[in-house]
């Protein structure tokens, strides 16, 4: 995929939106936030030491209750970035800038038919997260049965490789509630030269089948290769609103999530099989948390396993103060890690809070001859005025990467959450 | 991929600052409703029926600021407090007069449907009113809506859209009901996949990008530094843990990264071959058969290799790979029963090797 094309799709999609909202503005609900990221680092590379800063400024407008004779509760979301960075930038750009969604959304026929029209997320069914330029349409019919779809083209990660150009999919599926649902789905992505980058087939599920107790799940198959490119599934219990118990098994095929062009898929294992659980108590609700999970992984390099647990403890009145440690070990054939971490939250005054962050960890094999890491970080949080927050980050590191590394980040951001515009019909 | 630049997304994002900038400074801070009138239901409510002061609503089709009485509906009774220059009766700040502030709208509601059905019993759904030190809007309830059966069923399906317009703003019951709590983190793909328009009654999309969309600038643990009781991926020393995360694991790196993510920052530190001055990381003995050799490993984590040789036609693998060479066949067990040689031959990928 060019840049240039994905460049100007960026540049249509912003500018259409926001010649549509400017259009209609005066007769709709307009939310917006703009955060300001300026940091400074000293980045080590290759044996040299650097020093990165970068401005950063992350931009979002949502316009809603936009009526028209043709949609009910037409919304226009647009967010995008922008960054300068000063000094010696890692890929020698000192510029950068990108759209991470520009959509125009409308319901019409009695808000059955739903039409999203833009750069925008597909996450249903084996579509599972596709960023892509193009229109998703949804009808549902009687009885909670629907169809979905979409058309468009994949959006190229920033460092990454090209998803492909070109995308569709749909999905059928049955609703019972907002809280279980089934679907089947299929979707193909096409490479350059017409090559299939994507061509599954897939089973959702969501149902809850008693008060306490839901189960989830995705299966999808992989049509050119006639096998499983990934399965997962999961029960979740709640006992009581203080406990809750989830158990999963998750399969895939790692070869499978490499582009089918790509020569490493030729060489790269074909399974992986992990299970486990998760616990989550709150023994002293709104005060004490805890959580605890394990899980058992298998792959070509045999078995290992991942474990954690976290505590968290809010005291104080409204919990001002928080507290909390966390713990995590990792077991690969031959390697792993153990972490420690430790967190707090203290509240100063309504305005003002600290919050401090440290994390540990003790290596099985070292890395660069160095088998420890620590890093830390402090953050003096201000609410500014309502709707507006400053946040001043230091943060200090000691990795097998940089004996030492200090960064520190001010960030400023307002949050426009209330009605600008009514809608007065 | 990262010295992609984007000149004309730059256009656009600029495009977008000046908007939301102009969004900003166009906001003056809305006085709450309850700020400028004071008045109390449960006094007037005494001996006068709702419809004599909300005289729109019988046949309002639509929520609006319409249905609350104007000036001159409570002149009707209280002129004479008018024109004893007695502001402060009615209104909070005497100084400066002002009427209601504007409320959000956000309900899909029509009081003339509904106030059949309830024999005008406005009470039936307004449950909760104003007063003076209760002021602000008291909408029905959620209970009082869902006790119709209409209702409860649009609930239980999650048509929340019927009469929901945003529900982004608010706190809302199915937060509570849907769990976000336990292992939500690691469990909301699976609910995406099947629950996304529920996800979205509440959530935009630009919710998801945050941590999903592969055009973000930074990670969402820098974006949100103050937030340390997230559990976010990447947090802390992520730099030296992403090498066994990523054996641990490679799925889960190449749904968001893909392999020319790891090689860009492997030749930047000049690990890979395509750096200015590349050093080998390998043992002695990983090109040749034996207890070090690269076969096994490769086999095992390709995408480790890959985080370095990804070079499409230009890795090293087919050099020796290729047929005819010395590396000998790479591909899997029953590799050739899914797939034909003619097939190779016309598969551009498969061509470097299948000369």
């Amino acid at each position: 995929m060019a840049t240039s094309h994905v460049t100007s799709r960026a540049v249509v999609l912003c500018l259409t939106a926001l010649a549509g909202g400017t259009g209609v503005a005066r007769a709709e609900t307009v939310t917006a936030s703009a955060t300001t990221i300026v940091s400074g680092q000293r980045d080590p590379r290759d044996g040299t030491v650097r020093t990165v800063v970068p401005f950063l400024e992350l931009v979002s407008l949502r316009a809603s209750d936009i009526k028209s004779s043709l949609f009910d509760d037409t919304q226009i979301v647009v967010s995008g970035w922008g960054e300068v960075v000063a000094g010696s930038p890692r890929d020698g750009k000192s510029t950068l800038g990108d759209v991470d969604v520009a959509y125009v959304q409308g319901a019409t026929w009695d808000r059955r038919v739903t039409l999203r029209l833009g750069r925008q997320f597909v996450f249903p069914g084996t579509a599972a997260n596709v960023q892509l330029d193009g229109l998703a349409p949804t009808l549902r019919v009687r009885g909670g049965f629907g169809l979905s779809g979409f058309v468009g083209v994949p959006v190229t990660p920033r460092f990454g490789y090209s998803r492909g150009q070109f995308a569709t999919g749909g999905r059928a599926f049955w609703s019972h509630s907002y809280e279980s649902e089934v679907g089947v789905s299929i979707l193909e992505i096409l490479g350059t030269g017409q090559h299939v980058f994507r061509r599954d087939a897939g089973v959702d599920a969501r149902y809850r089948l008693l008060e306490s107790l839901a189960l989830s799940g995705l299966v999808r198959w992989s049509i050119p290769e006639a096998r499983l490119a990934e399965a997962d599934g999961a029960i979740n219990w709640r006992p009581c609103r203080y406990v809750d118990v989830t158990g999963d098994y998750r399969r895939t095929a790692p070869d499978l999530f490499l582009p089918r062009y790509s020569l490493f898929s030729v060489f790269a294992q074909e399974t992986r099989d992990e299970f486990g659980g998760f616990v989550s108590l709150r023994p002293w609700p709104r005060r004490l948390d805890l959580q605890g999970d394990f899980h058992e992984v298998h792959d070509a390099n045999g078995w290992g396993w991942n474990t954690g647990g976290k505590a968290t403890l809010r005291f104080g009145s409204s919990g001002g103060t928080r507290v909390g440690v966390e713990s995590r070990r990792l077991k690969i054939p031959g390697d792993g890690y153990l972490m420690g971490r430790a967190f707090g939250w203290q509240t100063i005054t309504t305005k003002i809070r600290v919050v401090a962050d440290f994390d540990a960890y003790d290596l099985d094999q070292p890395l660069n001859a160095q088998k420890r890491s620590f890093f830390g970080s402090g953050s003096l949080v201000y609410d500014v005025a309502p709707a507006w927050r400053a946040v001043l980050t230091g943060m200090a590191n000691m990795t097998p990467y940089a004996t030492h590394q200090i960064e520190g980040l001010l960030k400023v951001v307002y949050e426009g959450g209330r009605v600008v515009k009514e809608v007065t019909p | 991929m990262r010295g992609r630049s984007h000149r004309g997304a730059w256009v656009a994002v600029a495009a977008l600052g000046i908007a939301a900038c102009a969004t900003m400074l166009g906001t003056r801070r809305a006085k709450q409703p309850g700020e400028e009138i004071r008045q109390s239901h449960a006094a007037h409510t005494k001996d006068l029926p709702c419809l004599m002061c909300h005289e729109e609503v019988p046949e309002a089709m639509t929520v609006t600021d319409r249905l609350r009485p104007p000036e001159a509906k409570c002149l009707e009774c209280h002129a004479e407090k008018k024109e004893q220059k007695e502001c402060g009766y009615c209104h909070t700040d005497p100084a400066h007069p002002g009427t209601y502030p504007p409320e959000s709208h956000t309900i899909l509601i029509s009081h003339r449907v509904h106030l059949k059905l309830v024999n005008d019993d406005c009470a039936a759904c307004h449950v909760k009113l104003s007063e003076y030190t209760r002021p602000g809007p008291t909408p029905p309830t959620m209970k009082s809506c869902t006790k119709c059966h209409e209702h409860r069923v649009d609930f239980d399906e999650g048509r929340c859209g019927r009469c929901h317009t945003d529900l982004k703003r608010f706190p809302l019951k199915p937060v509570a009901e849907f769990s976000h709590a336990g292992d939500f983190v690691r469990q909301h793909g699976s609910v995406a996949h099947s629950s996304a328009e529920a996800c979205l009654q509440c959530h935009d999309q630009t919710y998801c990008a945050d941590c999903h969309a592969g055009t973000v600038p930074t990670r969402i643990e820098l974006k949100f530094s103050e937030n340390v009781t997230s559990n976010f991926i990447h947090r802390g020393d992520y730099l030296t843990r992403h090498g066994l995360e990523a054996r641990s694991d490679p799925v889960l790196c190449q749904r968001c990264h893909g392999t020319s993510f790891c090689t860009a920052c492997h030749s930047q530190e000049n690990v890979g071959p395509g750096g200015s001055n590349p050093r080998s990381p390998h043992p002695v003995g990983w090109a040749f058969p034996g207890p070090t050799s690269h076969a096994v490993s490769a086999r095992r984590d390709i995408v480790n290799c890959a985080s370095c040789h990804d070079q499409g036609p230009n890795s090293n693998c087919v050099g020796c790979h290729r047929v005819g060479g010395i590396g000998g066949n790479p591909h899997p067990v029953k590799w050739q029963q899914k797939h034909s040689l003619p097939e190779a031959y016309g598969t551009a990928m498969c061509r470097y090797c299948h000369l």
